[in-house]
């Protein structure tokens, strides 16, 4: 989830450069992110934190607090490199918090590490969510 | 950040010597007291005891209360008066007024002085005064003793009077430091707060130029050529907008420092228009701006380069608003008010009066230029107005009936001053025929921009 289309862009091609073969949704903003995160029930999300109305640390804590959905893995993908921020995504559930600007290798090392320590996940399906803009 | 909590360290008034110095005051009262106590010749009197533990009492609780949370004004008094009674009994029960410990009084109105408060050295001083008399005339009703005692109110009194004067007069200087310290506080705190936004800002250009040169770099085999320009046009997009960003906030910080000066000049409204759509980053964008500027439009009395930054700015913005390739107008004429002045006024589609970067810029809460630019693109609208205003003009958004809204501004005309012939020389070096030169443009019927200067009396056609 991003507002911003490039960025968006930029993950969702960083994750099918990769070789692997995830399904990768996205949405650009909080509400249509939880809604298309109950219906796919990803195993990673891409959270973008600065967000015109729901950002992304109440929809962190709104997809942790679902038992549906709160086996997702969540990865912050923010500009913002506060501590009151980095706090705040891991107080809400977050398992990775990636600074903007970010290298593809990095995005792409961290989304593999994370399903690979979660291994309940089905091996092939990776993801962020979204709605097609 | 390491430097500014130094420098903030280093100005911040110590607040806490004054409290300090409170405390160890009534600490004083108390060692006197007990010290007194240890002199008494036996039997001590039940009265001396009942003051002695009451002051003890008293001067742990004042002491050791956290005092910020109350009104330490009122407070303040209050405790002072206790500590006068508490002098007044002890020389009541104890010394009796011919008795040296009159001069115990000076401790609540030296603390009082201390605290740089007049109401309260004045109000304690006048209270001391009071109650000694009162002790006198109780103990004593003969003459001689009343006298003697009036002198010695007098004495301190006069005395407590200057010691005050003297903290107050140092209490004005500490007051006028307080506010600059105050002041220069906000400034830093708004200055590094518009700072941390404007990295955040930076930082979207950037992700897309440091993440998809990557790509390429990384993937340029696999990557099919469209793919490719798709990339490096994304780049040289974010390229731009992160250059821009930083010009605009190099010119907020040139306004800020007052180092922005304006060199106005009467220019064409045209041709300074025609200059600004060229700032523009790429032709396809210049393509769709229409111009018109009426015919009969003054000189107008501008900076030109600021003025063309302004006019390419909101122009940007407009069109950023409307992706989908929608036109944006723009008009240049007279303005409707009595003024006389140039009115030039945006319009667009993909304009909306409720948008935030709109709102953040020219809304009701708009008051401060570094305040929370919530993009790079209403960190560019609030450079362009801030500009306009420097020149004396108004600039506004208003909804346009459905048709997305327009950005309105105003700029002075040029007004050639008494004496002065009316023909000026422009930057190009043609000569003009003053405030009757005009020029005009229109578009055509494709919707494309199609200017034309409208030869007036002949001057020369010179567009940027």
């Amino acid at each position: 989830m991003d507002d911003d289309p490039s960025a968006r862009r930029l993950a969702r091609d960083t994750l099918r450069l990769s070789g692997e073969n995830w399904d990768i949704w996205e949405a650009d903003d909080g509400r249509s992110a939880i809604d298309l995160i109950r219906a796919v029930r990803p195993d990673v999300i891409l959270l973008d934190i600065t967000m015109p109305e729901i950002g992304g640390i109440p929809v962190c804590s709104e997809i942790k607090a679902d038992p549906l959905t709160s086996r997702a893995q969540i990865v912050i993908v923010s500009a913002r490199t506060e501590s009151d921020f980095i706090s705040a995504s891991i107080e809400a559930g977050a398992s990775e918090y990636i600074t903007k600007p970010f290298r593809p290798a990095d995005l792409l090392r961290r989304v593999r590490r994370i399903l690979h320590k979660d291994s309940s996940a089905d091996e092939d399906v990776g993801t962020e969510q979204e709605v097609p803009v | 950040m390491r430097p500014r909590s130094n420098v903030r360290a280093m100005l911040k008034p110590k607040h806490v010597p004054r409290e300090k110095i409170a405390a160890a005051l009534r600490c004083l009262i108390l060692i006197t007291v007990f010290t007194m106590t240890r002199l008494q010749p036996e039997p001590r009197s039940m009265a001396f005891d009942a003051v002695v533990m009451a002051g003890a009492a008293y001067v742990l609780i004042t002491t050791f209360i956290p005092w910020g949370r109350w009104d330490t004004r009122r407070a303040t008094l209050g405790l002072l008066a206790l500590d006068v009674m508490l002098i007044t009994a002890l020389i009541y029960t104890q010394s009796g007024v011919r008795s040296e410990y009159y001069l115990l009084y000076y401790l609540p109105i030296l603390n009082a002085s201390v605290r740089l408060n007049l109401r309260d050295a004045a109000g304690t001083c006048a209270l001391a005064a009071v109650s000694y008399l009162f002790v006198g005339v109780l103990e004593r009703p003969e003459a001689d003793i009343t006298t003697s005692v009036i002198s010695r109110v007098l004495t301190f009194s006069t005395s407590a009077a200057l010691l005050a004067g003297f903290f107050l007069l140092l209490s004005r200087e500490r007051r006028a430091f307080d506010q600059l310290t105050r002041h220069y506080e906000s400034a830093t705190k708004a200055k590094s707060e518009f700072l941390s936004q404007v990295s955040h800002e930076f930082r979207t250009p950037l992700t897309a130029i440091v993440g998809f040169s990557q790509l390429l770099y990384e993937h340029e085999k696999e990557l099919d050529p469209s793919r490719q320009h798709e990339y490096l046009t994304v780049i040289r997009e974010q390229s731009q907008q992160l250059a821009r960003m930083i010009e605009d906030m190099l010119d907020i910080t040139r306004m800020d420092d007052n180092r922005l000066e304006l060199r106005q000049g009467a220019h064409k409204l045209l041709e300074v228009v025609e200059s600004a759509m060229m700032l523009l980053d790429n032709a396809s964008d210049r393509q769709r701006v229409n111009v018109t500027v009426e015919a009969g439009t003054p000189l107008i009395w501008v900076d030109r380069n600021e003025m063309e930054q302004v006019l390419s700015r909101i122009v940007h913005s407009a069109l950023t608003s409307s992706e989908d390739g929608g036109s944006v107008s723009l008009w240049g004429g007279p303005s409707p008010n009595e003024k006389g002045e140039v009115q030039i006024t945006v319009r667009a589609r993909g304009l909306d009066v409720e948008e935030e970067d709109l709102q953040v810029v020219f809304g009701p809460s708009a008051a401060v230029l570094t305040e929370r630019p919530s993009s790079g693109r209403a960190l560019g609208l609030a450079v362009a107005r801030a500009l306009v205003e420097m020149h004396g003009g108004r600039i506004w958004v208003e909804d346009t009936d459905g048709e997305g809204a327009a950005i309105s501004l105003t700029v002075p005309k040029y007004v050639p001053k008494e004496g002065e012939p009316n023909i000026i020389v422009s930057v190009d070096g043609s000569v003009e025929q003053g405030a009757e030169a005009y020029v005009e443009g229109e578009s055509d019927d494709s919707g494309r921009r199609s200017v034309r200067t409208k030869a007036g009396a002949g001057h020369p056609e010179a567009l940027g």
